[in-house]
């Protein structure tokens, strides 16, 4: 009796054991990086003042950020402070300085034993897909509006250009002696409105409802748009209240027509709507190298809040982001690449650390779909509410968008204003999202003419 | 010397922690031959201390006579079929002379002695140079298996 | 069967004894070669004392090579952070491989051990009283007395003492009275009284091991399964009643849930050993490369957190694995045994041992609320090192004595 509860002793202890074993475990896998991080630890400040951070390059190897002693040095002032952000021993870390942190601080042996530079260690570099010239045209290009410019790569889903406005000095000094501004100025320049605004995405979701009603088998039936149509009991119009005339879902994507989506939304239900929302990406979170906001799709209460989603208003919101890749799963075969902004990391030798590699997101619709509103979108530049994004030498695809928002009926001349589109249509390489917040024009004269000249310049016309 | 210093560290933290894992293993592959040398009980003749041979074949399935126990009581043991070897088994697999056992420096060691049909520790044939044994081998001569408990 | 000297777990102690010295010896410069005196010093007591047991057939022979290889670790580890500490160390080794042989013979050649249950009371409460009037106070407990310059902590003597006094009851008939008083109750009272003793100093962490300890011994040999019923009632209703009152015992659970809120105060400590941990990883920063040393008593009770940041949670883990394979054979030497005094005692040294370790480890991890308790042969300290290798004498001579029956 005395041997066998000794044995279940033994036994107790084992557990007690591999139970501290297990905690150490998911301490390490769980917790350890929020408590290193943590801003009491001395030694994580000891540690940083060791090593000289790695800089950050764009894609063709122009420095964008670097160190010198402790100091950071951001080349291009605020242009990358929505990307890049900013690494300071009051405000902490933000968007790629916080999470390749590791990475910029990174030590391996390799970098140990050849260390060329004196006694300070050095840390790895991190090359991004950004495009400098890109960004910066884009950035120039948008002047003074506040928004965002989102350009992707739609065949690996590298971000060639991320512009998010207002923007502000990243420089430590800049941040001391700016930051009850920073933080309270009405404009929230701190805000990546790229990757973390949410906005009401306008008739730029009309690329969702219509792929939504191309694979439910809907959009070749003849519709008469009279300018406006009652569901349930709301009127909905069009822009100006013009009315369209006898349309299919081509002529009525071309002319951006609200009666004819919030009939086809009503018809369409739903269900099918929040489906195909989810599948281009709302609701839905991936791990993207920046702090990416999730877009959101409700659940529609009824044919009238299905009408309203169905052109891109109600409930719902999307990052710029979002509808970068929304345009980018047309120009994709309907599928959507992971999106990534870092290239790759090297050490200061030069090896390869880590490379990312092109990856499959989402599939959003069958690539005959795609094919289809591909179509329709170069048709809406060609000759629809998009003209002023046309290039006479490169077929462009787009769609335009005008957004109601919280000033509806309050104020006049704030909606947001976008654009979504890729170049060229046949063999897409770059897909194109402008929004203008609160610019109170419409997405065909203000968004468009800017996605355009980015556009143009990215094929250096 | 400072990086000297973290390069050589960084490299062996991982020899530290291997040769720590191995010692785990080895002591517990100890105990498990242990616990294996345990679970048959120490024959009444055998005092205390001493080393001795267990036969682990089934004797009834054998032809010629063979003790289930052979102490290791001298400093220096053959075994063979001839009958002046110390321990002496009729077993026509066996050479004359097959296998030494001694002790020296506080181990047992085993030698073949050139033998027709070899020898194998724990189920491998041993080449020419001498081996320690330990607790929980086993000795494989003719078509003999002997535990060894030291 | 071994091919070569290699593959026994004896080589793998020297082999990491001189790995580290010789790591630590080019740590700073100037080179000291003091550095090497210590770690020959400890190679070859290790390796002497080894081959003593395994030559003489001195009983178990695991229970030494993993301390031995526990002792490398701790000496390396407190050698790093403190050199005059590790040179201190290595004194108090030698001193207690002395004591260990010491108490070997004692133990293996004196019989009447069983018997002195008067003698163990009286001393621990002459020992208790004694630290009350001529103790020192320590970081805020007074639980040291001052000896001719060299100070001792009363409580690791008493541990040992209450194994003793425990075993003259479980060891023996367990049937008798005292004033009248069944036995059984008898003990339980005398065991409610040293923690009584233990928590006027403050000792948490060895008023939960005496307890621990204990209750586990009843459990094991206690057939009144209402007597341990209420013993866990009462734990629990003690642990409840010095909650609230106590302000010691509420920070030690705030600090155990959170210790983030107070981290500039009473969550210092804790939060410095997560730092350590947490920078450490798997494999750790290597021997040297961390900064251990911010940890305030880092060479004793959070020693384990150090060697979690140098050598990495793999490091750490195996060092509980260490200790449990060292649990494991102590019981089995218990279990080896009949009923008796010696079984008792080994029962108690292994259990006392396991929850040692599982309370100091379990605390620095902030797996549990952390009570300050030393890590067996690896923490610094005289008292602690001597009384543990006491405990492990004790043990080697019972498997002696079992080998030889």
């Amino acid at each position: 009796m005395i041997n066998k509860r000794i044995i279940r002793v033994i036994f107790m202890f084992t557990l007690m054991f591999i139970m501290l074993i297990g905690y150490m475990t998911y301490f390490e896998i769980f917790q350890s990086e929020a408590v290193h991080q943590n801003p009491y630890n001395k030694r994580q400040w000891a540690y940083e003042e060791d090593i000289t951070r790695g800089s950050i390059l764009d894609r063709g190897g122009v420095v964008l950020a670097h160190s010198q002693g402790t100091e950071r040095i951001y080349s291009y002032g605020p242009l990358y402070s929505h990307v890049i952000g900013y690494n300071s021993k009051i405000y902490g870390k933000t968007m790629l300085e916080s999470k390749y942190n590791k990475y910029l601080l990174g030590q391996d042996i390799l970098t140990q034993v050849f260390n060329l530079s004196g006694d300070k260690k050095v840390g790895y570099d991190v090359t991004l897909t950004i495009d400098h010239e890109l960004q910066r045209f884009a950035a120039k290009r948008m002047g003074g509006y506040s928004g965002a410019v989102v350009a992707l790569n739609p065949k690996t889903g590298e971000v060639l250009a991320l512009v998010s406005k207002p923007d502000f000095d990243p420089s430590d000094q800049n941040l001391v002696e700016n930051w009850i501004n920073l933080t309270e100025s009405e404009k929230f320049p701190l805000l990546p409105r790229a990757t973390s605004g949410l906005y009401a995405p306008g008739s730029t979701f009309k690329i969702i409802t219509s792929a939504a009603a191309v694979e439910n088998g809907l959009g070749d039936e003849e519709y008469m748009d009279y300018g406006t149509v009652k569901i349930g009991n709301t009127e909905f119009q069009n822009y100006g209240k013009k009315a369209g005339g006898a349309l299919d879902l081509k002529k009525a994507f071309a002319i951006s027509s609200n009666t004819y989506f919030c009939s086809l939304g009503a018809k369409l239900g739903g269900e099918k709507l929040l489906a195909f929302a989810e599948a281009f990406g709302f609701n839905r979170v991936f791990d993207f190298d920046l702090p990416l906001e999730k877009s959101r799709f409700p659940a529609a209460k009824g044919d009238e809040d299905t009408a309203a989603l169905a052109i891109g208003q109600g409930e719902m919101l999307a990052t710029p982001m979002q509808m970068a890749m929304a345009a980018a799963a047309v120009a994709n075969e309907g599928v959507i690449m992971k999106p990534h902004i870092v290239k790759n990391i090297k050490n200061s030798l030069g090896v390869t650390i880590d490379e990312t590699k092109p990856q499959q997101l989402y599939r959003a619709m069958t690539a005959q779909t795609a094919e289809k509103i591909s179509q329709m979108m170069v048709d809406a530049v060609k000759s629809g509410t998009g003209t002023a994004a046309r290039i006479s030498t490169i077929t462009v695809a787009g769609k335009t968008g005008t957004a109601e928002n919280e000033f509806l009926g309050r104020e006049k001349n704030k909606e947001h204003t976008w654009f979504v589109g890729f170049a060229p249509a046949q063999n897409p390489e770059i897909v194109i999202a402008v929004m203008l917040e609160y610019s109170g024009k419409t997405g065909g004269d203000l968004a468009a003419p800017m996605a355009r000249d980015i556009i143009m310049h990215y094929f250096g016309k | 010397m400072p990086t000297i210093f973290s390069a050589l560290s960084t490299i062996l933290r991982y020899v530290f922690i291997t040769i720590i894992y191995l010692f785990i293993f080895g002591i517990i592959r100890m105990i498990f031959l242990d616990i294996k040398k345990m679970d048959i009980p120490r024959p009444r003749q055998i005092p205390k201390n001493m080393a001795y041979l267990q036969l682990l074949t089934d004797k009834k399935s054998l032809y010629f006579d063979v003790d289930s126990v052979y102490p290791l009581d001298t400093e220096h043991i053959i075994i063979g079929r001839s009958e002046k070897c110390d321990i002496s088994i009729n077993d026509l697999y066996m050479s004359t002379r097959h296998v030494q056992l001694w002790f020296e420096d506080g181990e047992w060691y085993i030698a073949d002695l050139g033998s027709t049909n070899g020898t194998y520790i724990n189920g491998r044939k041993m080449k020419d140079e001498p081996l320690i044994l330990d607790s929980g081998d086993t000795i494989k001569i003719g078509q003999l298996e002997f535990l060894v408990v030291i | 069967m071994k091919k070569s000297i290699a593959k026994r777990p004896i080589f793998m102690v020297a082999l990491i004894n001189v790995l580290a010295f010789a790591l630590l010896f080019i740590y700073r410069t100037p080179l000291n070669y003091q550095t090497l005196y210590v770690g020959g010093s400890i190679l070859a007591l290790n390796l002497v004392t080894y081959t003593i047991i395994r030559y003489y057939r001195l009983g178990d022979e695991y229970l030494f090579l993993i301390v031995s290889m526990l002792i490398t670790i701790g000496v390396v580890m407190i050698c790093r952070i403190n050199y005059s500490l590790g040179i201190a160390q290595v004194g108090w080794y030698l001193i207690a491989i002395c004591v260990f042989y010491l108490v070997f013979a004692a133990y293996r050649f004196i019989g009447f051990w069983g018997r002195l249950r008067w003698l163990y009371l009286a001393l621990a409460i002459g020992l208790f009283i004694a630290t009350q009037i001529i103790g020192t106070t320590i970081n805020g407990a007074k639980n040291w007395i001052v000896i001719g310059g060299y100070s001792f902590q009363t409580s690791e003597v008493i541990k040992i003492l209450f194994i003793f006094f425990l075993s003259c009851y479980f060891g023996g008939e367990r049937d008798g009275f005292v004033f009248n008083i069944k036995e059984k109750y008898f003990i339980t009272l005398m065991t409610y009284a040293f923690m009584g003793f233990l928590i006027l100093q403050r000792e948490w962490g060895f008023t939960l091991l005496i307890f621990a300890t204990y209750f586990i011994m009843l459990y094991i040999y206690e057939n009144d399964r209402l007597l341990l019923l209420a013993n866990l009632l009462a734990a629990f209703f003690v642990g409840f009643a010095g909650y609230k009152l106590l302000r010691h015992i509420q920070i030690r659970i705030q600090n155990w849930i959170n210790p983030w809120d107070d981290i500039a105060n009473t969550g210092y400590q804790i939060t410095q050993s997560l730092f350590a941990i947490a920078a450490g990883g798997f494999f750790g920063r290597g021997l040297g490369l961390g900064s251990p040393e911010v940890i305030p008593e880092v060479y004793s009770d959070f020693i384990f957190a150090a060697i979690c940041e140098e050598m990495g949670i793999f490091g750490g883990v195996a060092i509980i694995l260490l200790y449990l394979i060292f649990m494991y054979r102590g019981l089995k030497i218990a279990l080896a045994l009949g009923d008796g005094f010696d079984k008792s005692i080994s029962l108690g040294i292994s259990i006392m041992f396991g929850f040692q370790t599982f309370i100091i480890i379990g605390g620095v991890i902030k797996f549990i609320p952390l009570t300050g308790i030393t890590l067996p042969f690896i923490s610094y300290g005289g008292s602690s090192l001597v009384t543990s290798f006491v405990s492990l004498g004790i043990l080697q001579a019972i498997s002696a004595k079992g080998g030889a029956e």
